[in-house]
């Protein structure tokens, strides 16, 4: 049968441990790609991901490989990205695969995020085939990885393959591990059709693009398909395997990975997850594994220049068209004017946005400080889900706040765990275990509010862990917060912008902060200006700008004329950056400094 | 081109003082060969301009130190003037002198020469300030070069003095202008201390070495000033400067009022209404240039109807006349109150220029004319900044 040759898979490594270099090996030996074509890292398309070595969207290629018994076995590589604010993305793909390489760095060893995406690969049964990378490096420790692995997932030594990506050794002994190792997918090709969805994009004239993994059943050109979750039916276009590009297709079978193009305006239509089958003849269940992805962290987005927010407007859509988990919508702001509420998956995904908006659309923008959503129980007995600071009910009209909770798992070589026990203390984490992974590292597991990572906390691990913690997090729920609403008043008058959500016993120490930070960036004025944080009408930390006393070029002679014409017209220029407050101009590096405090 | 004013820069100091950032040098050497350069450029511009060009109505000669010149160069220099352009009757020839450079030979040689305005660089009566700022005279050279240059039968002499000197005490500085009174000068120049980045006095400060007078003290030194030489007699007609009635610089006021200036030597600007340029700063390339039959222009700009806006703000509100709305209506095309109101400042109505406005406004409105209060002036360039950001 046509399926005893496919191979599905995907690479399971910590960012920087070479799985996109790993992958680019691979197509080179099975001449996927020629060594001409060769562009660094081929997966990562999008220049940020290469520049952050990092990989934000997966993609899938089909490489042939004839393998040592003489047959040509066709490998499906899907790719997965790898940061904790895609876990639910990678679940899919995993999903769609019947084994795994799992690339550690011999350097290195095991980071949180292998782990965690480790244990999503062993509860999808995926085979699993370690591979210990860059064994070339002077600093690798071989043995003490492969014990790692061992104690991980209870292989045998010599199921442990070496490699270096970067020099090719070991490439041939992977490509024929994943033919002996990896099992062919089961096929069930009589059954009514159901294909996974594993990702999907954009595409300005073909409109949405999906990659499936067809698990029953076929898919063919010029069918009527039905989308299980939204409902809706297409005729589909095309259908093909993807190489370097799209190839068509009569048809995917059953145990096939492609591409389907089915006439759909908006990747919204094609959510990943979702589940294809066919209009005439549906198949009674989708499959098991679907999720809403729902946006977790929450900023305003204003452009800097209010002339450019139709601007933002048509960048945000166009994102939007090839990311369905970024939300947006008009908000107001009395500081920044007009701009966008925006969700996002998690800070990742939020940075990514904010950068993409910047680069790619050359959009100079001013951001407010994020927060977490939360569950709002007022006295009258409503639930209001608030994901904005202005529309916290006041204090005296809420029952209760809930806030969303993360369950983390941090990797750690067992020296730190003091300094992130401080860490997390001080960021409201409640201790869960702590489970030995051998006998230099531990994985501490920690529940955590989401508002106290959002901010910072990556950061702050790193540098309390000299770089060597790693972290990753799923959402467990909502529980009691008790926050309140911290406002910045500038002269009495309050800033929206700058107003945050913060847990009651963290405000002061962030209201002082903020005031110190302004009190530093707005520069003084013909008049005092008072800057002060506030709970409701309590002001909790002031700090004053005092004003200019004197303020007199002496001298404006011959040449001095051009001189200080030119000094105002480069303080003018400067002046297109601030935002008038009332009678008081705030810099824009105000409102971004906020967020680094 | 109506009438002119003429600006001769002559960039030789005996030594240079802490906070001066201005072009010159401290040898003599290249005197003589420098004054035949200037005498060459203003041959050749009188030649090029000769039928366009009617009166002058001032000269002036500043620097550097102009009195470092021997009578002789004054000569020179203003023959080739007098060659060229023709002198108003009430022509202003003013030369900039440095106390400890004045004899009582040399002030009587300039006033030979036909310089009739002697602006003399006092700075200060306190020996401890003068050595601080780096001047070569001290407090009693000051005062000799003043009852010399009367005796030498100079009826116009301006004082300058500067405060906000490192370790000057507000009683001090009022000591400073009591004296300056005390030889009825026609003219004072009231400087507040800048520190220009790059200068030593700059470095001195940085290194903790010199203690810059606060905000506060340097505040109630320009008051004291204003209020002191207000009360004896003196309209401050800019904000630096100070004169009796019917003695303002005339030449000084050619800069502020937007008049033509020609300028003359190294770093010299020049000015028509709508283009300024200026030579290289560069002594000896100024020569060599001159001398090769090149001009020594440096740079030349045409100013925008926006950026003449700007400079009407900037040298408007400097002097006491205001900004004219009807001429800033006629550039601008909005009213000037309005476009004031727009900007988020307020104006008092009929105080007269630089006096105190009891509801704190930094600016009023006098008949057709903008000027600053008491207040503005103290936060002129606060207020030159707003008026021209508020600028569509």
């Amino acid at each position: 049968m046509y399926h005893e040759n496919i191979r599905n898979f995907c690479i399971i490594a910590h960012i920087d441990h070479g799985k996109s270099t790993l992958a680019d090996r691979l197509l080179e030996a099975t001449g996927t790609l020629a060594k001409s074509e060769m562009k660094e890292q081929v997966l990562d398309s999008m220049d940020l991901e290469r520049e952050r070595g990092i990989t934000i969207k997966m993609h899938a290629i089909c490489m042939s490989y004839k393998g040592r018994n003489g047959q040509t076995y066709s490998f499906n590589l899907i790719d997965t990205p790898g940061h904790v604010d895609f876990t639910y993305e990678v679940s899919r793909s995993l999903a769609a695969c019947e084994g795994a390489l799992l690339i550690v760095d011999a350097a290195q060893g095991i980071e949180a995020q292998t782990v965690s995406n480790l244990y999503l690969a062993i509860e999808n049964d995926l085979e699993i085939v370690p591979v210990i990378n860059k064994i070339d490096l002077p600093s690798a420790q071989i043995d003490l990885a492969k014990q790692q692995i061992k104690d991980l997932i209870g292989c045998k030594d010599n199921e442990i393959l070496l490699a270096s990506a970067k020099t090719g050794q070991g490439i041939d002994e992977i490509l024929h591990a994943i033919v002996e190792r990896i099992p062919p997918p089961k096929v069930f090709p009589d059954l009514p059709t159901r294909a996974l969805i594993f990702d999907s994009m954009f595409n300005s004239y073909r409109g949405a693009v999906a990659y499936v993994r067809v698990v029953e059943g076929e898919l063919r050109a010029g069918q009527m398909i039905k989308f299980f979750f939204s409902g809706k039916v297409f005729e589909l276009q095309e259908v093909g395997i993807l190489r370097m590009k799209q190839i068509p297709r009569d048809v995917l079978r059953a145990g096939e990975v492609g591409y389907v193009i089915p006439g759909a305006k908006e990747v919204k239509d094609t959510k990943v997850g979702d589940t294809i089958t066919l209009a005439d003849r549906p198949a009674s269940a989708p499959l098991p594994g679907y999720r809403e992805v729902k946006p977790m962290v929450f900023s305003g987005l204003f452009p800097a220049d209010a002339e450019n927010y139709e601007d933002l407007r048509t960048a945000l859509d166009k994102l939007k068209l090839n990311d369905s988990s970024l939300f947006f919508e008009p908000e107001t702001s009395l500081a920044l004017g007009f701009g966008f509420r925006c969700g996002f998956l998690g800070l990742l995904h939020m940075e990514i946005i904010q950068e993409r908006l910047e680069r790619e659309y050359q959009l100079d923008l001013v951001t407010t400080v994020p927060n977490v959503e939360f569950h709002v129980y007022t006295n009258q007995g409503k639930k209001l889900i608030v994901d904005n600071p202005a529309n916290l009910p006041s204090a005296g009209d809420i029952d209760r706040v809930e806030e969303p909770y993360i369950r983390s798992n941090i990797l750690t070589p067992i020296e730190y765990i003091g300094n992130i026990m401080g860490l997390a203390q001080d960021r409201r984490g409640l201790y869960i275990n702590t489970e030995y992974i051998d006998k230099t590292r531990v994985n501490l597991h920690y529940e955590f509010p989401l508002a106290e990572v959002i901010f910072d906390f990556y950061d702050r691990l790193k540098s309390v862990t000299k770089g060597y913690a790693s972290f990753d997090y799923e959402v467990i729920g909502f529980r009691p917060g008790n926050v309140v609403k911290l406002d910045i008043l500038l002269n009495g008058e309050s800033v929206d912008a700058l107003s945050v959500i913060v847990h009651a016993d963290k405000a002061y120490e962030w209201g002082r902060r903020v005031c110190e930070k302004l009190s530093d960036l707005i520069p003084r004025q013909m008049f005092q200006v008072a800057i002060q944080a506030s709970i409701g009408s309590r002001v909790i930390a002031r700090e004053t700008v005092k004003p200019l006393r004197k303020n007199v070029t002496a001298k404006c002679y011959g040449g001095d004329i051009s001189r200080k014409r030119k000094l105002l017209e480069k303080q003018k220029e400067g002046k297109k950056r601030m935002k008038q407050l009332g009678k008081v101009e705030v810099p824009q590096e105000a409102f971004l400094a906020v967020l680094k405090v | 081109m109506g009438e002119l004013a003429l600006y001769i820069h002559i960039p030789f100091c005996r030594k240079k003082c802490i906070y001066c950032d201005f072009y010159s040098l401290t040898s003599l050497h290249w005197r003589q060969r420098y004054i035949k350069a200037l005498v060459q450029e203003i041959d050749r511009q009188g030649r090029s301009l000769c039928e366009k060009v009617a009166t002058i109505r001032s000269v002036y000669f500043g620097g550097g130190t102009p009195s470092l010149l021997t009578r002789e160069h004054f000569f020179a220099v203003l023959q080739t003037i007098r060659n060229h352009f023709v002198l108003a009757p009430d022509v202003e020839i003013t030369c900039e002198a440095n106390p400890g450079t004045l004899s009582a030979a040399k002030l009587a040689g300039l006033r030979s020469a036909g310089v009739n305005r002697l602006t003399v660089g006092v700075q200060s009566f306190c020996d401890v300030e003068l050595a601080t700022l780096g001047r070569i005279h001290n407090a009693d050279a000051a005062r000799q070069s003043l009852r010399q240059a009367r005796e030498a039968g100079f009826s116009n002499i301006a004082i300058d003095l500067i405060f906000a000197i490192p370790g000057q005490s507000l009683l001090q500085w009022k000591r400073n202008i009591a004296e300056a009174l005390a030889f009825n000068p026609e003219h004072l120049s009231v400087y507040g201390l800048t520190v220009e980045a790059g200068t030593p006095l700059d470095a001195e400060i940085k290194a903790g070495r010199m203690h810059p007078c606060s905000e506060e003290v340097q505040r109630k030194m320009m008051l004291a000033a204003m209020h002191r030489l207000r009360a004896a007699g003196y309209e401050q007609y800019e904000l630096s400067n100070y004169a009796l009635p019917g003695m303002t610089s005339r030449h000084n006021q050619a800069y502020w009022q937007g008049l033509s200036y020609l300028g003359f030597g190294a770093s010299a600007h020049s000015f028509d209404g709508r283009q300024r340029w200026w030579n290289c700063r560069d002594l000896q390339l100024y020569c060599r240039q001159i001398e090769s039959g090149q001009n020594a222009m440096a740079e030349r700009e045409t100013l925008t109807s926006r950026q003449l806006l700007y400079e009407m703000i900037l040298l408007g509100l400097r002097q006491n006349s205001g900004i004219d709305s009807r001429k800033w209506h006629s550039a601008a095309n909005v009213d000037l109150f309005e476009f004031v109101q727009h900007c988020g400042l307020s104006t008092e109505e009929g105080l007269a220029a630089f006096a105190p406005s009891a509801g704190h406004h930094l600016l009023s409105r006098l008949g057709e004319a903008l000027v600053l209060s008491e207040q503005g002036v103290l936060l002129y360039d606060s207020v030159c900044e707003k008026l021209v950001g508020g600028l569509a």
